[in-house]
């Protein structure tokens, strides 16, 4: 028994240290002769893989349809995707994994703002350009001239929010409840900033844990100092529970919420009637009144996979078919291919109007939207810009 | 450990020197990660495999190292040279100002008063803003130079983090062997004999904390560097939980075990890469196995093999 | 003001009554058994889901989805019992601590595949209903998962002290050897204790379903809370989870209302960590418990 069980654990070991080998030294990745290969840093698995299923599917249309027309720059378009997970050191492992292993002219960046600040010092080390989705203002202020934003800045949300809650429906008290993290804290710092610029007051600022399950303490708090209108900044199903509760206390107050608990998955969360006086914001408008494109691209989302394009992921296709013009036009050279990026100007995409500014935010409005009643079906009201 | 262990020990480890000559770029940056976790294993090590002591804030002492070198390279401009010595003490510093009150609680309720101190620590980390830059983190943190020569590529970090393991190693086997070495051990193995001047045994204990704290906080400190970007998710509790689960897959009480647990874990998401989602199913039911059957260890098997052979050869 | 007041301490109570739960399960089987099981908030998330399942995807009749649902989830707890707990029954402290916590992981990651990571809104059996007290607008579920949730304890707390069962489960806590020379199954408590346990987090997750949606990630935060709970209110003590979960979910609430809610859930393990350093047995606890 005793010889035996050393073989196994003998055979165990040298597996093991093989195995080892074999990652420390064989690149996994390859790019073929005749192919133009960019990297693609998407939370396949992991507790975001809702959101990375959209940018996943998204990319991939786009790589499939730019080849079905002859590619990019003569060559075929290889988007290699690698997971980031959840985790900002799984994310910059990843990047690192693409950027060695292929040494691609371009890379799609995570849609997450702390994975991207995490990767960001070694985009400055490997100086290849790139575009990404996460909302963080942290990340344009860094002003890396190799990364451009394809999707709003949560700056721009937070005024979106604040605008509507103001000049939009003409409120004077405003509270403000928002997810205690990058994404929520200055979020809510600058819409405050924003409202008090229009002349109405904020009465109140609470925060809750992204994990927490009962934010009605933060809620009556804001309605007891006397709100008339509540902006929330908040994921998905987060702010479907600030919704049920808002209901369930009869707040009765106009909530002004941000996009996560737009895209359908939150939605479905909320009954019509707890939907009733809310007004959310979106990074874009996807609805047939944009016109036969946006229309078609939705239809051509939906037969391929089955679900429902959201904007968070469609951005990507966006950038890709931007990444397209510009390598038909400078190639695979990552300095041009900066320098393209930044010159873009006025591009109608199914998303947005792509304009790239001095800190490589190249979109700058996005779309507010009541409910239906009765339904749990947006309805477009306006768009707000900077 | 027998004299040829060490032998090889040593032989492989001055042989790792080679790799950046012949590792590519990206499995270089998965060996510094490694050399870095082992260093913060080898001082779990301490705490747990000589001391017994159950913790669950390792994460949070490599944050505390991290952060501190951070902010006094980033807001007060210190040179990493003497900002990492400061970061790593300071993690000694509060692992006594904690260790003193919290250990003489044992058993779960060691693990549970840790696991708080862990939870508490990303929590104030993510609140903190002003100074420690909330879920956003600090960046721009500097890496290490020697005069004009930068130290920031992978390749050339690896020298360093090695020279820093080997460094962290020979303290580590010279306190081993020393009268503190022995008295932790001791502490764990007999607490109740140990225990008659009970004043002796929490100090102790503070000692294998302490002591376990200075190497995470080290470990912090040099991935702060390599990195430029700290932010709380890199020290959260998972973070705890995988470094004992990589003392535990190389053997709890052994300095290269702790380095051949840090090693593998920190390989074993490339090895499976393959495994998707299911990975995370994997490495637990894994640890579970090694857990139940190999209680001590991976390394228990090498040197068991290693006994093995050498009684085969003459 | 005083309907604010009721409004906190009805949600805070709801919330504390989850706690007490989910800390009692922890508490039941750490005493009959002996293990400190760090993958109980998982048992939750299990429970819920599974609730999903048999509410939600198989649209079952709620008098049939629940105690289908609480079948499964006495049978979740009998297979822990085979896999986990008799291999590292005997084991020290730290193996079961990381053999649950590890677990915990693997049940987690396999229920994200599973059921996948898009959030679920089970119905409750009252609907979206809000009833009146005092003022102020409370939704019957709260009440019913306070009602539901001391009746589970009430039940629990018979079996324990009044059935001859629960005199065998109490000899086989107190002393295993002299327990089997008395001829008791202690292996046959064991699987009971962990039925119970599947049964207890199943309760807990059936009852969050609909107030707090279901969500893969749901476990951990939940059995953080439920673990604070238990060391406040004793580490050993049925009155002591049950003091322990209302005081952290009356904490929670009124620490958000009146000091600070981006710090409510430090001051809970403040709270907590005093009492680990100068009360370690708890509000309720008789004795430091260290078994090896």
């Amino acid at each position: 028994m005793g010889k035996k069980r050393t073989m196994t654990r003998r055979t165990v070991l040298a597996g093991l240290a093989a195995g080892a080998g074999v990652t420390i030294y064989a690149p996994r990745l390859s790019a073929q002769a005749g192919e133009i290969a960019v990297g693609a840093m998407v939370p396949i698995t992991g507790p975001f893989n809702v959101s990375g299923q959209q940018y996943h599917f998204s990319l991939q249309m786009a790589q499939d349809e730019i080849n079905a027309k002859g590619g990019v720059a003569g060559k075929k378009l290889k988007i290699v995707f690698e997971d980031v997970k959840d985790s900002n050191s799984v994310a910059v492992n990843a990047y690192l994994k693409v950027v060695r292993d292929l040494n691609p002219p371009f890379v799609f960046l995570s849609s997450y703002t702390t994975q991207n600040l995490a990767t960001e010092p070694e985009v400055v080390k490997a100086q290849i350009p790139g575009m990404y989705a996460g909302g963080g203002d942290a990340m344009h202020a860094k002003k890396n001239p190799w990364l451009f934003r394809i999707r709003p800045y949560d700056g721009l949300q937070a005024l979106a929010l604040a605008r509507h809650a103001t000049e939009g429906l003409g409120k004077k008290k405003i509270g403000i409840l928002y997810v205690q993290n990058d994404f929520g804290q200055p979020g809510a710092l600058a819409a405050e900033k924003i409202v008090k610029a229009a002349g109405a007051a904020v009465v109140g600022l609470e925060a809750y844990a992204f994990t927490d399950n009962d934010m009605s303490a933060q809620l009556q708090k804001l309605k007891n100092a006397g709100a008339d209108c509540l902006i929330a900044i908040s994921y998905g199903k987060d702010g479907a529970l600030i919704l049920k509760l808002a209901k369930e206390m009869a707040l009765n107050l106009p909530i002004v919420i941000s996009s996560g608990v737009m895209v359908p998955a939150a939605r479905n969360l909320i009954a019509p009637d707890e939907l009733a006086g809310i007004y959310g914001v979106m990074d874009a408008h996807l609805g047939p009144e944009r016109g036969a494109a946006v229309a078609d691209y939705v239809k051509r989302f939906k037969d391929r996979f089955k679900i429902d394009p959201d904007p968070f992921g469609s951005c990507y296709y966006d950038g890709a078919m931007i990444l397209k013009q510009v390598l038909d036009k400078v190639g695979p050279d990552r300095a041009k291919i900066r320098d393209a990026l930044k010159a873009v100007k006025g591009y109608e995409g199914v998303t947005n109007t792509f304009t790239t500014d001095a800190d490589g935010n190249m979109v700058h409005s996005l779309a507010v939207f009541s409910i239906k009643p009765g339904t749990r079906d947006p309805v477009f009201l306006r768009t707000i810009g900077a | 450990m027998p004299r040829p262990a060490v032998v090889a020990s040593v032989a492989l480890f001055l042989l790792a020197l080679l790799l950046p000559a012949t590792v590519s770029g990206y499995g270089i940056r998965i060996l510094n990660l490694a050399f870095i976790s082992a260093i913060a294993v080898i001082g779990l090590n301490f705490a747990f495999g000589y001391a017994g002591l159950i913790t669950l804030a390792q994460a949070g002492f490599v944050g505390c190292g991290a952060y501190v070198t951070a902010i006094l390279t980033t807001s007060v401009g210190l040179s990493p040279w003497v900002s990492i010595p400061i970061a790593t003490a300071s993690g000694g510093v509060l692992a006594v100002l904690i260790g003193l009150p919290i250990l003489r609680l044992k058993g779960h309720y060691l693990a549970l008063a840790t696991l708080g101190f862990n939870v508490s620590f990303v929590i104030v980390a993510t609140n903190w803003k002003s100074v420690m830059g909330g879920t956003d983190g600090i960046s721009g943190i500097p890496a290490l130079t020697l005069g004009s020569f930068s130290l920031g590529t992978d390749h050339r970090y690896f020298y360093v983090l090695w020279t820093a393991l080997a460094v962290a190693t020979w303290v580590a086997w010279r306190i081993r062997a020393s009268h503190v070495g022995l008295a932790m051990i001791a502490v764990r193995d007999d607490e109740i004999a140990t225990a008659t001047s009970s004043v002796g045994v929490t100090r102790i204990r503070v000692q294998a904390f302490a002591l376990s704290a200075v190497y995470a906080a080290l470990a912090g400190a040099l991935f702060a560097h390599m990195t430029n970007f700290v932010a709380p998710d890199d020290f959260a509790l998972g973070h705890s939980i995988i470094y004992l689960a990589m003392l535990i897959i190389g053997g709890e009480g052994s300095i290269v075990g702790a380095i051949a647990g840090a090693v593998i874990v920190t390989f074993m998401p490339e090895l499976l890469r393959d495994l998707g989602s299911a990975y995370l199913i994997f490495f637990g039911g894994l640890m579970l196995l090694i857990l139940i059957y190999l209680p001590k260890g991976l390394f228990s098997v090498a040197a068991a093999l290693g006994r093995r052979l050498g009684m085969a050869r003459p | 003001m005083s309907q604010q007041l009721v409004q906190l301490i009805v949600s805070g109570l709801a919330v504390g009554a989850v706690y007490a739960l989910v800390g009692l399960a922890f508490i039941l089987v750490n005493e009959a058994t002996g293990v400190v099981n760090f993958a109980t908030g998982q048992f939750v998330m299990v429970g819920c889901f599974v609730a999903v399942t048999t509410v939600v995807q198989m649209q079952l009749p709620l008098a049939a989805a629940y105690p289908l649902a609480l079948t499964a989830m006495a049978f979740f707890g009998a297979i822990f019992y085979a896999i986990v707990f008799r291999p590292l029954q005997d084991r020290a402290v730290v193996t079961v601590i990381i053999g649950t916590v590890m677990i915990g992981i693997v049940i987690q990651n396999a229920s994200l595949i599973t059921w996948g990571s898009v959030p679920f809104r089970p119905r409750s059996p009252f609907g979206r209903q809000v009833v009146d007290v005092f003022g102020a607008a409370i939704s019957a579920h709260a009440l019913f998962v306070i009602a539901v949730a001391f009746l589970m304890i009430g039940l629990l707390y018979v079996l324990i002290y009044r059935t001859s069962v629960g005199a065998r489960m109490r000899a086989v806590a107190q002393d295993r050897d002299a327990a089997r020379l008395m001829g008791i199954g202690v292996d046959r408590m064991f699987v009971l204790t962990w039925v119970i346990a599947g049964l207890l987090t199943g309760t807990a997750g059936i009852l969050v379903g609909p107030m707090w949606f279901a969500d893969v990630n749901m476990g951990d935060p939940i059995a953080l809370k439920a673990f604070a709970a238990i060391i406040i209110g004793g580490f050993s003590s049925v009155p002591g989870a049950i003091l322990g979960g209302v005081l952290v979910g009356l904490a929670e609430m009124l620490g958000a209302a009146y000091v600070s809610s981006t710090y409510k859930d430090g001051i809970v393990f403040l709270i907590m960590i005093l009492f680990l350093l100068v009360r370690p047995q708890g509000i309720f606890g008789e004795r430091i418990g260290e078994r090896a």
